[in-house]
């Protein structure tokens, strides 16, 4: 045993401030003991969390859909930080490491699992979600004692540990570009709807490592959309119109409407050859069955109303796959490998910081599009 | 740290209170919740408590009792099966849990379970003045926005009041005598205007606290001479009060044996008494003049299915305010001088602050 793990474990608890959820809109920030870490456990100190519309949703609803807090919790998950301890059967870590933390630790023993499909794990526990009682704390605290197994290692060449935090949406992205198994030999005209920063990231990956020839984003922000084509983030930029008349008679006809804008605009009279849905907004959903060519594929990351309608005799009488996304599985490694070569692009996305102390200026700032100095909101992150 | 504790304030015997930083509850039923308590109000029982050590029941050095049964909080933490509450909730809690498989509780009347558990009534029952307590999740009921929850203290003894005046079956247009302006009688008078009674009127020897009813009820008020005799103070009531024939229900908060005898002289034919008011163990009663006029003599005791129900409706509508009813604040570790404030007969309902959080950062 080293001197230096030695002492760390010999350490015994300290006293960490975290940021707790009691309710809808109450949150607080106190100080909590945090033990020494567990044999197979790093003690991390959190530098960089990103705030995420899940957190956000928890925030200002106590729940997220189906799912309600039960006790307090603290939020956060898409995070990375520093090892500041390492537990006495872990070996391919030491103090000083900088690591971006998967926060799903899955049983590793079930036939999915054991498939590599560990995000489908049904004794899954994910930080700062409220799916499984007693909820398992996220990641708003200033020191973490996790699984070594579900630590990554960033990459020197990382610039910046919020770039380690990004991530965990990138990894989604990365997801959405697996499920939809396109190549780049594909040469694919690619749609992403929603310019938030998992379409941004999404859109980002499509080219990156799904080798598009083409990828189109659309928005109903012009001010997303801007950001996204001058960031580089996308070839092309639609802004969509924000609400429609409904018509009894014919629903889906606004949804039509949208996609044959789209693929006028793009270009795309074929349709396109995957859509990435980022939004979970129903209208963005049947838009993209509309949007998608004979025998293309449509992935849904984004998580809107759990029931919905659309057009399934457009999708299945063409061949039109319509793929789920759910988290990750991994995909870390790639995602850190981007992130390494291209963070100049990706860390654009992190549009505001904000100490752990101000965690609910932090949460009321993501909530708005725009700050109130007329900036756009992608990611804020909240630091130590 | 701060969220680990449980601070409590026991009695061990009377005028024999400690704080002590008892063990969280944890939740065990799958039904259960974790409350954050925001005050506790007294009641005369507590009182009682504090200058005799109990009522019927007593605490001792050996058994000690966490005080206090009418509290409001905050919900903290729910069981897995719990879908009525969620935590950060607002709620008036109903301090009472009854077994809910004897008779009783099956035919609905829970509030005389043999086995009924009544937060701060020994042995064992502990109350509900300590950081957190414990409740099944349909003893929590969610208030309004537009009611404080200094306010919702006063939801337990409402629904006493509630309770009463279902039992008594008023009808509207009926007349209401309510003997006692204490806490619940205050509110059984304005419950009994709530449920449409074309007249009320109240009852007791201290002026002061009747010149509060005449404001805060909008009713005639009667004070009994005690020198002279139930039988009389009754005709004299129904003199002044222009009631020939009498009342058709009186609700008796006192329990002083003098005032239901009175009650019960002043009752019209086939009127209905309810004993809501707790005093001496037995009394004497004017059986033969209850006979002549078949005098219906009911019992309420607590409150049963609905009475929360109908009290937070009553509050949510605006129909009844409690908040002049609150005449003090403490805070938690001053709890004993809310207890003496309310001995002493000062004030109507005091009440104590739950424990605070420490601001350790």
């Amino acid at each position: 045993m080293t001197q230096t793990q030695t002492e760390t474990i010999a350490a015994g608890a300290s006293e960490v401030v975290a940021a707790v959820l009691y309710g809808k809109k109450d949150m607080r920030i106190e100080t909590k003991v945090i033990q020494p870490p567990a044999s197979n456990e790093l003690q991390v100190v959190v530098s960089e969390t990103g705030i995420c519309g899940s957190d956000l949703h928890y925030y200002h609803h106590g729940r997220n859909g189906d799912f309600a807090l039960r006790h307090p919790l603290s939020l956060g998950h898409e995070s990375a930080g520093v090892v500041t301890a390492v537990g006495s059967a872990v070996s391919d870590f030491k103090v000083g490491d900088r690591v971006a933390l998967e926060v799903g630790i899955p049983c590793s023993e079930c036939k999915r699992c054991k498939k590599g499909r560990y995000n489908l794990c049904p004794a899954m526990r994910f930080r700062s979600s409220c799916k499984t009682a007693p909820h398992f704390d996220g990641t708003l605290v200033q020191k973490v004692n996790h699984p070594a197994k579900w630590c990554h290692k960033v990459p020197a060449a990382v610039k910046d540990l919020s770039l380690a935090a990004l991530v965990e949406p990138l990894a989604v992205s990365l997801q959405g570009i697996k499920r939809s198994e396109m190549t780049p030999e594909d040469e694919a005209t690619v749609l992403v709807l929603g310019a938030g920063a998992v379409g941004l990231l999404t859109a980002f990956a499509a080219k990156k490592r799904g080798g598009a020839k083409e990828v189109v984003i659309a928005d109903i922000s012009a001010q997303r959309v801007s950001f996204a084509v001058e960031n580089g983030f996308a070839d092309q930029g639609i802004v969509l119109s924000g609400s429609k008349p409904a018509d009894v008679d014919n629903p889906l006809a606004p949804a039509i409407t949208s996609a044959n804008y789209l693929k006028e605009k793009a270009g795309a009279d074929d349709g396109f050859d995957v859509v990435f849905e980022c939004t979970g907004v129903q209208i963005c959903v049947q838009t993209s069955v509309f949007a998608a060519g004979a025998g293309a594929k449509v992935v849904l990351i984004g998580m809107g109303t759990p029931i919905q309608t659309f057009a399934i005799g457009s999708a299945a009488t063409r061949e039109v796959d319509i793929i789920g996304v759910f988290r990750y599985a991994g995909n870390y490694p790639d995602a850190l490998a981007i992130v390494a070569e291209d963070g100049d692009t990706v860390g654009k996305l992190v549009t505001h910081r904000m100490k752990l102390q101000d965690a609910v200026d932090a949460f009321e700032i993501a909530s708005t599009p725009v700050d109130k100095d007329g900036n756009l909101v992608l990611k804020v992150m909240i630091t130590e | 740290m701060a969220r680990d504790t449980n601070l409590s304030c026991l009695l061990y015997g009377p005028g024999k209170v400690r704080f002590v930083d008892r063990q969280v509850p944890s939740i065990e039923d799958p039904h259960d919740i974790l409350i954050r308590i925001s005050y506790v109000g007294v009641c005369g029982s507590d009182a009682h408590f504090w200058t005799h050590g109990g009522v019927m029941r007593k605490v001792s050095e050996e058994e000690p009792l966490v005080m206090g049964h009418e509290a409001s909080g905050i919900v903290h933490s729910v069981g897995p099966a719990v879908t009525s509450v969620v935590p950060g909730d607002r709620v008036a809690v109903e301090p009472g849990f009854p077994c809910r498989r004897c008779k009783q509780c099956k035919a609905g009347r829970y509030n005389i379970c043999p086995d009924m558990k009544f937060a701060a009534d020994p042995p064992g029952n502990h109350g509900t003045l300590a950081r957190f307590f414990r409740i099944p999740e349909d003893f929590a009921y969610k208030i309004p926005d537009s009611l404080s929850l200094q306010e919702a203290v006063l939801v337990e003894p409402l629904s006493v009041a509630v309770h009463g005046v279902r039992t008594a079956m008023l009808a509207p247009g009926q007349s209401v005598l309510v003997q006692g302006s204490g806490t619940i009688g205050l509110l059984a008078a304005t419950t009994a205007k709530a449920f449409g009674a074309r007249a009320v009127f109240i009852a007791d020897i201290n002026n002061a606290k009747l010149d509060f009813a005449k404001t805060f009820v909008g009713c005639d008020t009667f004070v009994p001479d005690l020198t002279s005799t139930p039988y009389e103070e009754a005709a004299r009531f129904k003199k002044e009060m222009d009631l020939e024939d009498g009342v058709d229900v009186i609700l008796e908060c006192t329990g002083v044996e003098s005032s239901v005898q009175t009650g019960l002289y002043a009752s019209a034919a086939g009127g209905v008494l309810v004993q809501i008011g707790l005093g001496k163990a037995d009394l004497t009663l004017p059986i033969l003049a209850m006979c002549e006029k078949e005098t219906v003599l009911k019992t309420a005791w607590r409150y049963a299915p609905g009475d929360y129900e109908v009290a937070l409706e009553l509050l949510k509508s605006g129909k009844i305010s409690v908040k002049p009813l609150i005449s003090s604040t403490v805070s938690f570790e001053n709890a004993p001088e809310a207890w003496e404030k309310t001995r002493k007969g000062e004030g109507i309902k005091n009440i104590i602050e739950g424990v605070q959080d420490e601001h350790d950062v």
